[in-house]
């Protein structure tokens, strides 16, 4: 039997995934149906689920291949799609060094790009998603993938993924979260994504210069507070970020010292989300992005 | 001269010299290093940034205090005491070059192979006017010109990380936390960045750090499934 791949590009990084199980295909092409392409471009990351039925009553193990090599083996069906876009994120890492690649949610306006970088749980994602809500474009919650001739962030746009705690907040921005599919993922627990399509069909932003760069904590309870920060502390912040630092070095540390040179950088406590977003707003709006010498 | 910082004796040169291959970043009067030789990434506050631009190896420790006196108008037995701390703090980090003739003493400081041949895409970009490698202090004239100096002291500030991949090809399990805090193979961990291991190279699969092909192993438990370990290295 032959196995067809199917290819998608979105923004600058594309994908052939090929499956013996065609729902596994059907349910990355839910999400991503707008990006579908007819060719693989040549820097495509080639991804393979095969579907092992061990035992005539189970479905499953399910294998998940990535660039010819073996990557997970998951048990159950719904950890396959959290596990597939995981290791997407590996292959970009190891592949696209192409750019500077920091662990970090971000967005854009007409100002310029917002910077969102932390570690897992620092509440990137569920922020984004409160942004997304108030005009903002949206480039990728998990990667901030920095041009190094340019310093403009360029987008990723995948489906948010949002751990289980955050849903009610999630309804509360309004936003269509798909909860149908049990989602699992084995350090978050239950996952579900947000099309950021369903948000705004338009709402996938181009690549910008970073204009201001927030460091968020939640913390539950937490009246949200901005405090500005140093910008060789930022620097060294997003150093630690920094997923493909090997590949850069020294360099890593030029391009991302002349990203926050032109920025302005704060570490943001987040509490309870309309009051988090109204404060980024208003950081925006008071303070238009600072005139780039020539 | 000798310092000492917890058990451990080191020499350095009466007049401290900074190493080379050390690419530094000022930003707003600080600064942010990294040393290509260990792979640690370094932030200097302003206090602790002009101590390390006079490490030129041309001034001993009590001129360097004399500056940091003048500079910030601190008492001379205090600026002593600060220049001294950075200084031993700087020399235990490897970034000052050690006394020649210094044995068995070093610790981290002596390298016993050459320094690598500095990447030209990694020379300090003068074009911008922006000075990418220390530059030069105020002279006694300029300090005196100015009058009494006007700027606010605060201590020095060296803070220290080591970057992503520098765990990553040491031994495996025997130690649970690389430099950083990282984790080795085999330990417990909630997300990928808790890993020494380097992105791409291995992840937290099922609360364990593991590895991919080619990473050092102790046993299969290092190795994320299905790979296994052999012959100390994790393959398909």
């Amino acid at each position: 039997m032959t196995i067809r791949s199917h290819h998608f590009s979105l923004g600058g990084i594309s994908v052939s995934l090929s499956s013996d199980c065609r729902s596994f295909v059907d349910e990355y092409r839910s999400l991503y149906e707008p990006y579908r392409r007819a060719t693989a471009p040549n820097d495509a990351i080639e991804i393979r689920i095969e579907a092992h039925h061990r035992f005539p009553w189970r479905r499953g193990p399910f294998l998940i291949h990535s660039e010819g090599e073996e990557g997970f083996e998951v048990r159950r069906r719904f950890e396959v799609l959290p596990h597939l876009e995981w290791i997407i994120n590996w292959q970009i890492i190891k592949k696209r060094a192409d750019y500077v690649q920091l662990h970090a949610s971000t967005l854009t306006s007409p100002e310029g790009a917002l910077l969102l970088p932390g570690d897992p749980g620092a509440g990137k994602t569920t922020l984004t998603a409160g942004l997304l809500t108030r005009g903002w474009s949206y480039l990728c919650d998990e990667f901030a993938l920095i041009n190094p001739r340019t310093r403009e962030i360029h987008p990723y746009p995948r489906a948010l993924c949002i751990k289980e705690p955050s849903f009610s907040v999630i309804d509360r921005l309004g936003l269509p979260l798909c909860r149908k599919t049990p989602y699992h993922k084995p350090t978050k627990g239950r996952v579900a994504f947000l099309n950021p399509l369903d948000v705004r069909p338009d709402i996938v932003g181009a690549p910008s210069p970073i204009r201001w760069v927030v460091f968020p904590n939640y913390v539950a309870g937490a009246t949200p507070a901005l405090e500005p920060i140093s910008r060789s502390q930022a620097a060294f912040q997003l150093l630690r970020q920094c997923f493909n630092f090997k590949a850069y070095r020294g360099r890593a540390l030029e391009i991302l010292t002349d990203v926050v040179r032109d920025a302005e950088c704060f570490h943001l406590t987040s509490g309870e989300i309309h009051a988090t977003c109204d404060l980024i707003q208003n950081l925006v709006a008071v303070r238009p992005a600072p005139k780039v010498c020539a | 001269m000798s310092m000492t910082v917890g058990e451990t004796e080191y020499r350095t040169s009466q007049h401290p010299t900074r190493r080379d291959n050390i690419v530094v970043c000022e930003l707003d009067g600080e600064a942010v290093l990294y040393d290509e030789r260990s792979g640690a990434v370094h932030r200097f506050n302003e206090t602790a940034l002009t101590v390390w631009k006079a490490c030129d190896g041309s001034r001993s420790a009590p001129a360097i205090a004399r500056i940091i006196a003048g500079r910030y108008a601190l008492d001379s037995n205090r600026a002593r005491t600060e220049v001294d701390n950075v200084i031993r703090k700087l020399t235990a980090k490897g970034l000052l070059l050690e006394a020649s003739g210094a044995g068995d003493l070093q610790r981290d400081v002596r390298s016993e192979v050459d320094p690598p041949a500095q990447d030209p895409s990694q020379k300090p970009n003068d074009d911008e006017g922006e000075s990418r490698s220390a530059s030069r202090l105020p002279s006694r004239r300029e300090l005196l010109r100015g009058g009494t100096a006007k700027l606010i002291y605060t201590a020095p500030l060296i803070s220290t990380f080591f970057a992503s991949g520098a765990c990553a090809s040491g031994p495996s399990a025997s130690a649970a936390f690389g430099a950083g805090g990282c984790k080795t193979v085999g330990y417990s961990c909630a997300a990928p960045p808790d890993c020494c291991v380097f992105p791409g190279d291995g992840l937290c699969s099922a609360g364990s750090c593991c590895g991919f092909n080619g990473v050092a192993c102790d046993s299969d438990a290092d190795c994320c499934t299905p790979r296994t370990c052999d012959l100390g290295s994790c393959s398909t």
